[in-house]
């Protein structure tokens, strides 16, 4: 009768054994029973073999005489990337395995290129390799298979915001197989509530006990520094005296962010550094990944009655680039009072608003258009533009709130914003040359002739008839937007000179035009019909 | 020690213990084959940058071998009771759609796809059933029903590992990791076995059972992957007969 018992027990022992031997990657967390002892078996015979090596042993330092061996795998010789196995022993017996085994290898594990290839690649790239961190030949475990690559841990140059980049090469042809940032931040993601109530995500920091408002997941240094209504500290920030750190990041506790202000200041960066990115392949204001610093709530709205006119304009009533990365953004009007019959919320409220300070950063590391006359009128101009471009590439078009459209602050000025680029002249702003603004006024009509540029750009995408000259244009269609984007963006940046004209924008977006798609192609038409509307030859 | 251990020694006791019993009864060994794939989905969800994401698994599972042994104690007039113990293993492949949230955008999911190979599943069961045979001299025929306990590991996809880079609207995942699962599930059995005695004591038969359950499996984020234990298995091999 004991004769059953046997045929049973191996019976059961020869299905064991075959679910135990799959091919592919295999994730062990082997803590008892049949499992443990088949993983436990199986290590040591790969021990044995050398596919896997101890790596490291150390001693439990919460249970005495536990122990934790850690066996890399090796293929060949050649260490497996992320494969590892972790042996927890008594004495006695092994009492868990855990980690990650990847099986079904076959690989020719002679490299074409040569470390000192792979460390040239890399270094044509502008990286530097450590002395101490040389590349190694490992085999990667992809989707697709596995590959045999070299490793290397490269630093970026620090003026460009400093990373240590983790490169696998193609020990083959030495293309990029993975890579991706080293450092070990503290990454987190929260989401917050905006001016309009309406939900985002924060890309923040975690540390000391909190979030901080000092995004990691973008190249540059983006961060959001709440004032707290200290306008002194702002000022004395502005004017060099003092430097704002950490503690002067805004932070909230659970990462769920309320505070309107913060939340869209911190995310609308964001958003306009990504549409520089996506749409024109910009890094940033500086195109090398500089700092983008902004300050919100640089005053209390209740304190505004113990304001001068000055302060109440420049931080109550308005938002500005004051330049190398840094934005302010006013904190708007209290609630039961109001502007020229307009209400003012806080001033980051508006992705067109945020975009538009954004703006002036780029044209000063690009063009520098003297902010002064024409040329500061471009300079106005350039943001609405950018301004505009951000909107539609972030928001849907239409009109109310969150709406991309060709107004200027209408999220946070209200009703109606102050300006539009599609009827210049419902805000009293000029629509053609001809009535531009020749006074002393606002820099000589830095925001009120911008209204002209403003206004053929619109014609060259959405097209129409110019109010003043009767002319019509036939733009390239909203869906084609990208276009005009491109030429105004290359011939404001990388065309134009500090102390440029109307004259020169219109001869800039033609040749920037031409170059990027041809003579006489659909953009280049649609730009020459939009500055003979409006009056600028 | 596990379900399926404490199961299995229990096994091991009634059928050392059934030649005690009086009357006649049949032990059998076969080898079976499960022609019957199976398969399922599973739709799993998980947290990730403060948004939830999604993963979709088809798994489908070849038939595959296994076997069986059990024993019969025949009671009076044709009927009787069995006691049986059953594995089988089976090689399977996965598909997924995974959408993971950007860390950027709310509603703005990276979808990823792809599929995987070398999955395995070892199903061992329990069978308990009330038995009724026609007996001949050379040929008998039994007819069988009960209930059976059934243990199922298998390998589900973990939820897939990628990487990305900014700007973050594409993700390029690594090489699918699986894992083993394992649970446990009391569902049903019936069957027809044919045998033909060689002699007094030994003899040859052929034998079909259905069985099924649906037995789940956790999965490491928030869901279970259901799967189809049992199905129809074909099997032929010794008798005995005390």
């Amino acid at each position: 009768m004991k004769w059953y018992g046997t045929v049973l027990a191996l019976a059961l022992a020869a299905g064991g054994a075959q679910a135990a031997d799959p091919t592919g990657t295999r994730r062990v967390a082997a803590g008892d029973g049949a499992a443990l002892s088949d993983w436990d078996f199986r290590a040591g015979r790969l021990e044995a073999a050398g596919d896997l090596r101890l790596r490291l042993v150390r001693e439990d330092e919460l249970l005495p005489g536990r122990v934790h061996e850690r066996l890399a795998q090796f293929y060949r010789g050649i260490p497996v990337w992320g494969g590892e196995l972790v042996r927890q022993r008594s004495a006695t017996a092994t009492l868990s395995v855990f980690g990650t085994f990847y099986e079904g290898i076959e690989l020719d594990v002679t490299p074409t290129l040569t470390a000192a290839d792979a460390a040239r690649s890399v270094a044509a790239r502008g990286l530097t390799l450590p002395l101490d961190k040389q590349p190694e030949l490992v085999v990667l475990p992809r989707e697709a298979g596995y590959a045999l690559a070299w490793r290397l841990r490269a630093n970026t140059d620090p003026d460009a915001g400093f990373d240590a980049r983790m490169i696998f090469l193609d020990a083959r042809d030495g293309a990029v197989l993975l890579e991706y940032s080293d450092l070990k931040h503290q990454s987190a993601v929260g989401t917050g509530t905006g001016v309009l109530a309406d939900s985002k995500k924060m890309s923040v920091l975690s540390g000391g006990g909190g979030f901080l408002t000092d995004d990691q997941l973008r190249p540059p240094r983006l961060r959001t520094f709440d004032m707290k209504g200290n306008l002194t500290r702002t000022l004395q920030f502005l004017n060099g005296q003092v430097a704002l750190g950490q503690s002067d990041l805004a932070v909230d506790p659970d990462n769920v962010w309320s505070d309107g202000a913060v939340v869209d200041a911190h995310a609308y960066a964001g958003y306009t550094y990504d549409y520089l990115y996506k749409r024109f392949g910009r890094r940033g204001l500086d195109d090398q990944n500089g700092r983008i610093l902004s300050l919100v709530h640089p005053v209390n709205r209740a304190d505004i009655f113990g304001y001068s006119d000055s302060v109440v304009s420049t931080f109550y009533l308005n938002a500005f680039y004051y330049g190398d990365g840094i934005m302010v953004y006013g904190e708007g009007l209290p609630s039961n009072l109001t502007a020229g019959g307009q209400r003012f919320n806080y001033w980051s409220g508006a992705l067109d608003v945020v975009s538009h300070e954004l703006g002036h950063g780029v044209t000063d590391f690009t063009s520098a258009l003297i902010y002064y006359g024409e040329s500061g009128a471009l300079n106005e101009s350039f943001s609405d533009i950018l301004a505009a471009g951000t909107e539609f590439f972030h928001q849907e078009a239409g009109s109310g709130p969150l709406k991309a459209d060709w107004l200027l602050a209408e999220d946070t000025v209200t009703p109606g914003g102050i300006r539009s680029m599609q009827n210049p002249a419902a805000f009293g702003d000029p629509d053609h040359y001809s009535i531009r603004f020749t006074g002393a006024e606002d820099n000589n009509g830095v925001h009120i002739n911008s209204s002209i540029s403003n206004h053929a750009f619109y014609l060259a995408i959405e097209g129409g008839r110019n109010r003043v000259s009767g002319l019509s244009v036939t733009g390239v269609g909203s869906a084609n937007r990208d276009l005009i984007e491109r030429v105004f963006f290359r011939a404001y940046t990388a065309l134009l000179a500090p102390s440029s004209d109307f004259s020169a924008a219109r001869a800039a977006t033609l040749q920037s035009a031409r170059d990027l798609y041809g003579a006489n192609s659909n953009a280049e038409r649609a730009v020459r019909e939009a500055w003979n509307a409006v009056g600028v030859q | 020690m596990s379900r399926i251990g404490t199961s299995l020694l229990t096994a091991v006791a009634l059928l050392a213990a059934t030649p005690a019993l009086a009357g006649e009864g049949r032990a059998w060994a076969s080898g079976t084959f499960n022609p019957a794939k199976t398969e399922t989905a599973e739709n799993r969800t998980f947290t990730e940058f403060a948004e939830q994401g999604t993963l979709e698994v088809e798994y489908a599972f070849d038939g595959g071998p296994g076997g069986e042994i059990g024993v019969e104690y025949r009671l009076r007039s044709g009927l009787g009771l069995q006691l049986a113990a059953s594995f089988g293993t089976r090689d399977g492949a996965a598909s997924y759609t995974a959408a993971f949230p950007h860390p950027l955008y709310l509603n703005r999911d990276r979808a990823a796809s792809g599929e995987t190979s070398g999955l395995s599943l070892t199903e061992t069961a329990i069978h308990f059933d009330l038995v009724y045979g026609k007996r001949g001299p050379k040929w008998e025929i039994v007819g069988f029903a009960g209930a059976s306990f059934f243990n199922v590991e298998a390998d589900i996809l973990d939820r897939p590992q990628y990487t990305h880079a900014y700007p973050y609207d594409t993700v390029s995942v690594l090489a699918p990791v699986t894992l083993s699962r394992s649970g446990s599930k009391v569902g049903f059995n019936a069957g027809l076995a044919v045998d033909y005695r060689l002699s007094k004591s030994f003899g040859l038969g052929v034998q079909g059972r259905f069985s099924g359950a649906t037995v789940e499996l956790e999965a490491t984020d928030e869901g279970t992957v259901e799967l189809d234990a049992g199905g129809f298995a074909v099997g032929a091999g010794l008798r005995l007969y005390f």
